[in-house]
């Protein structure tokens, strides 16, 4: 017996050993790969960096291209994006996970006023602005020399890493050369990252740079991964780094595993489809932006495999290390302010007639200057937009004419509103009903109840928009002194008010070429743009009270919903 | 989805374990294996009133104490699991397991008329489940392997008559205790869908987790013939919690995850079901019996899982997340065996037969391709030959599972059908004698 149970626990130990000598898995250190060892396109929305603009925050582009079974779509159309205000809420949830300055990137502090004022104005748009500045973030510093855009018309497509797509129509996808186009990186100078790369059309009328065309839908893709792709700028001893993908964008840039249904996160029945992901919202999230990062993806694919010659290496959807597209608004918008005519030395306000201020900065010290409109008793105010406005929704409702009282009230006048065409425009006109009193402020005010020809509503003018601001754009200007601010970039946005970012740009890429921005140049632009800056300013010191009675008298709900406002003073003033 | 305001960033990756984590506890009544040999598993288990051989003891303890003399016996049950998963569209991916052996061993010995001991090791818990690398549901299970087994001391006191006589209502009582250490050991694969993988990366992101653990629990058990021809069983297995220390979590992740999802230790523990017996047997005539069992096991007690990671899993610059825990809410289920056996040609040959009705225990919500569970009928027949106290008998168990169909509403992670069929073959030799003055005494 002694035998038999012998043998029976040499079962057991050989029957134990055969389980337990499975159990020989070895833990192995991850391979360094983070913003700061690689060069990485920086994609995390939890620090607020994600290329600008960008479709993802555009709810408008994803009801017409994104689709996920298990989400409704909404009932009505959605005409408005809904960028994201970073709230005290938001800013302290950020902090608890982590996110400091400790890691080298910008506190997740939250959104000034001047921000959240600007991003709820662009919320009345369906696209972004027409002047908005392309900027991708970055973890290192990139080698320009590496980045070569393509260019349709020397057919470089076997070098080009870098490829900007106007895909408005994406059957017919048109190709933007860098001859039409100025990039300029690490604009500030900054020794921390992100290192923003940002990008302008030329200038077409020699000074300042062309805007994105409204309604236009473009596409940015940047091959990283091999020494094709962009690299990183060598610190001494260094070697270049090619470009790579945050993960993220790879979770976005992953294709259909649907093929039919062009799904891959969710399933054709609506059900989470995703290892990575728990709670439903952060998946169709992911499926969202996934589906708009493959919806530009394929398009570019496509135009690869048209322009690539026989025999070339194909390229794949994994060369791309960053791919995103953005749709510039098709609002109708008033045109309000001419910055070119500061230094022209007109009017900067566009509508007519119109009160207005100009300046001079001498010695940091702003000194504006105001000039009355001096317009006659039978004036009628007019201002331009671009495209026809639909007939029915030029009501009166949505236009005031204030006669501004000595005692600081207001005066309902009574008017009629028409609009023409001319020379390509529309000419919105109002004519009072009776004669104008003479040296007396007259406001015109518009609200946003006004609609083109497809119903889009009307919406402010990037200038305007910042005139309309209830908190100041030059925070440092003294009421006293009137002394611009000193050598800090407080103009740097920290996240979406990019308007500020964008007048910078505007001014840099005129003269540059090579994409390096010196502090020389950094000096002068900052200064010019101080100048446009101060000049709204002054205007919209003068608006504040009559946007505060505006809204009072619930002539519109919010300042935001006033799509252009201005001031003209009739002559008849003692000299 | 009117907005895609929040982009996923790295918070979100780490969150990946709350699924792909917890599922990969796949313990229940699918793969509660009970074919501890090949003549029990003919009467589909219902045992616990039996009095016979030495393999009862996993259903009642107190079984051995009718068992004369010494008893050895070893079982080998192989599974051949058949599986498919149709999902909604009608497009069907078939599993790819191979065979799967589960060995078994006990004994008993007779000490004194009414003192009994024994000794079992066997597989209770275990599952091994494969699909196709890259198939639909990889993100829930591509590979999943669970193994346990248990050594089991039993004791059993009675029956007390000192004539030998066990029957009658003083001397057809036996009762026994007994103690389990359980080990336990799980190999779960599982892909990650990471999304576009770089170039010259291998394109199947996986988490392969493995571990093992120790758990104990204890059993007793009551036998009660009080006539010859009826026998009463009643036993119960405790609860048993599986502490998982230094589990292995290995992540074959594209290298832009590969530094938020580290390759660490986990720890983790799981209750396994308390399970109560009962059954009663029958001995119309000579020879052939009849037995009716009921068995409850608690799975209730299973109601989440929590795993503590060694390295934790980053959400952002400097914060990492060490605990995650998934809700399982698994239900108590019953189970009804009802198995005959008959005995003829002098006792040398034995043919059995019976039939399990069991029930799942695994809501919609928490069913997936790791364990695609489902309510079972189970006929299984058995045939056995002795001679000279040398025994081999092979089964043969039809598990036929009813077709698992899930609606995408239920909230689980993989709406569908799942079909499951699986042959099981038991094959068992034993020997026995008789101690006549402490002298083995061969049987004839």
């Amino acid at each position: 017996m002694k035998t038999r149970l012998g043998l029976s626990l040499f079962v057991i130990l050989l029957l134990t050993y055969s389980f337990t000598s499975c159990v020989n898995s070895n833990l192995e250190e991850p391979d360094p790969y983070n913003y700061d060892s690689d060069l990485i396109a920086i994609y995390n929305s939890d620090w607020g960096m994600i290329p600008l603009p960008n479709n993802f925050l555009n709810p408008v582009i994803q009801q017409n291209i994104v689709s996920i079974p298990g989400v409704p779509a909404s009932d009505e159309p959605v005409i408005y994006v809904t960028l994201p205000i970073v709230d005290e809420e938001t800013a302290n949830h950020r902090t608890a996970l982590g996110y400091t300055s400790e890691y080298g990137f910008t506190d997740p502090q939250e959104d000034s006023d001047l921000t959240k004022s600007l991003i709820t104005g662009m919320n009345k748009l369906n696209g972004f602005v027409p002047n908005f500045t392309v900027s991708i973030p970055f973890s290192k510093k990139l080698d320009l020399e590496t980045l070569k855009g393509y260019e349709p018309e020397t057919e470089n497509v076997e070098e080009a890493n870098f490829f900007l797509i106007d895909i408005t129509d994406p059957e017919k996808p048109e190709a933007i050369g860098p001859s039409k186009y100025t990039m300029l990186f690490n604009m500030v100078g900054s020794e921390l990252p992100p290192y923003d790369l940002r990008l302008r059309f030329n200038p077409d009328d020699g000074f300042l740079p062309d805007n994105f065309a409204q309604g236009h839908t473009y596409l940015i893709v940047m091959l990283g991964w091999t020494d094709r792709g962009v690299q990183s700028l060598p610190k001494d001893g260094e070697q270049a780094q090619p470009l790579v993908s945050d993960s993220p964008y790879l979770m976005f840039a992953q294709e259909d595993f649907f093929k039919e249904e062009g799904l891959s996160y969710v399933t054709p029945e609506g059900v989470l489809r995703n290892s990575l992901l728990h709670d439903a919202a952060d998946v169709y999230s992911a499926e969202g932006a996934r589906q708009i990062t493959d919806y530009g993806l394929t398009i570019w694919l496509k135009m690869m495999e048209e322009l690539m010659p026989e025999g070339a290496e194909p390229i794949t959807r994994a060369d791309a290390a960053l791919a995103f597209h953005f749709s510039i608004s098709s609002n109708p918008m008033p045109n309000y302010f001419d910055p070119l005519a500061l230094i022209l030395f007109g009017s900067p306000v566009v509508p007519e007639p119109a009160d207005y201020y100009r300046g001079e900065i001498e010695e940091d010290i702003f000194v504006p200057e105001f000039t009355v409109a001096k317009a006659k008793t039978d004036a009628t105010p007019s201002f331009t937009v671009e495209l026809p406005l639909a007939e029915e929704s030029l009501k009166t409702s949505a236009f005031r004419l204030l006669e501004a009282n000595a005692d600081g009230s207001y005066f309902e006048k009574e008017f009629t509103v028409a609009q023409s065409r001319e020379d390509e425009e529309t000419v919105v006109t109002l004519t009072p009903a009776a004669v104008l009193k003479t040296c007396t402020e007259y406001v015109v005010a518009v609200s946003n109840t006004i609609t083109d020809t497809e119903g889009l509503p009307i919406a402010d003018q990037s200038y305007f928009g910042l005139a309309r601001a209830n908190t100041p754009l030059v925070s440092n200007i003294s009421d006293e002194s009137k002394t611009l601010s000193g050598t800090e970039p407080w103009w740097l946005s920290p996240r979406l008010d990019s308007r500020l970012d964008t007048l910078i740009a505007d001014v840099l890429t005129n003269p540059l070429k090579d994409g390096i921005v010196s502090q020389e140049e950094l000096d002068g632009a900052t200064k010019q743009v101080n100048m446009v800056l101060s000049v709204l300013e002054q205007h919209r010191l003068k608006y504040q009270k009559p946007i505060e009675y505006l809204v009072e008298s619930n002539f519109v709900a919010t300042r935001q919903d006033l799509a252009i406002m201005w001031t003209f003073t009739t002559d008849g003033c003692a000299e | 989805m009117k907005n895609i305001k929040k982009i996923i960033a790295t918070n979100s990756l780490l969150i990946m374990l709350l699924l792909t984590l917890a599922s990969s506890s796949a313990w229940a009544s699918g793969f509660y294996v009970q074919e501890m040999s090949a003549i029990g598993m003919g009467q589909a288990g219902a045992l616990v009133a039996s009095g016979d051989r030495p393999s009862s003891q996993f259903a009642n303890a107190a079984n051995i104490g009718l068992l004369d003399g010494v008893w050895f016996e070893i079982s080998g049950s192989t599974y051949i699991p058949v599986g498919e998963y149709e999902n909604p569209r009608g497009d069907i991916t078939k599993s790819t397991t191979d065979p799967i052996f589960a060995p078994q061993f006990f004994m008993s010995y007779k000490i004194l008329p009414w003192l009994t001991i024994g000794f079992a090791e066997f597989v209770e818990f275990g599952l091994a489940l494969d699909w196709p690398e890259g198939w639909e549901g990889g993100h829930s299970s591509h590979h999943s392997e669970i193994s346990s087994f248990t050594l089991n001391p039993n004791i059993a006191f009675g029956p007390f008559c000192s004539d030998g006589k066990d029957y009658g209502p003083l001397c057809g009582l036996v009762i026994a205790v007994g103690f389990n250490a359980k080990y336990g050991f799980i190999d779960i694969r599982r892909s990650i869908t990471t999304g576009l993988v770089p170039p010259g990366e291998d394109p199947s992101g996986t988490l392969r987790l493995t571990g093992d653990a120790w758990g104990f629990g204890a059993n007793a058990g009551i036998l009660y013939r009080p006539v010859k021809w009826m026998t009463l069983g009643f036993s119960y297995r405790s609860m048993i919690k599986m502490d998982l220390n230094q589990g292995k979590a290995n992540f074959d992740v594209p290298t832009p995850y590969a530094s938020r999802l580290p390759d660490q230790n986990f720890d983790s523990s799981l209750s396994l079901p308390h399970i109560i017996f009962s059954g009663v047997r029958f001995e119309p005539i000579e020879n052939w019996t009849l037995e009716v069992d009921f068995q409850w096991v608690m799975w209730s007690v299973y109601k989440e899982l929590e795993f503590n990671f060694s390295e934790g899993l980053e959400v952002g610059p400097g914060a990492r997340q060490y605990t995650t825990v998934e809700e399982k809410n698994y239900k108590d289920v019953p189970q009804v065996r009802f198995g005959t056996q008959y005995k003829f040609y002098d006792n040398h040959f034995t043919v059995a037969a019976g039939i399990l009705w069991d029930r799942n225990p695994v809501p919609d919500e928490s069913l997936d391709a790791l364990l695609p569970d489902s309510d079972r009928i189970i006929p299984s027949i058995a045939f056995g030959t002795e001679w000279y106290g040398f025994y081999a008998d092979v089964g043969y168990m039809a598990v036929f599972f009813m077709d698992r169909t899930t609606e995408a509403s239920s909230g689980t992670t993989l709406p569908g059908t799942f079909r499951t069929f699986t042959h099981n073959v038991t094959f068992t030799i034993g020997y026995h004698f008789d101690l006549v003055d402490g002298k083995p005494s061969l049987i004839k």
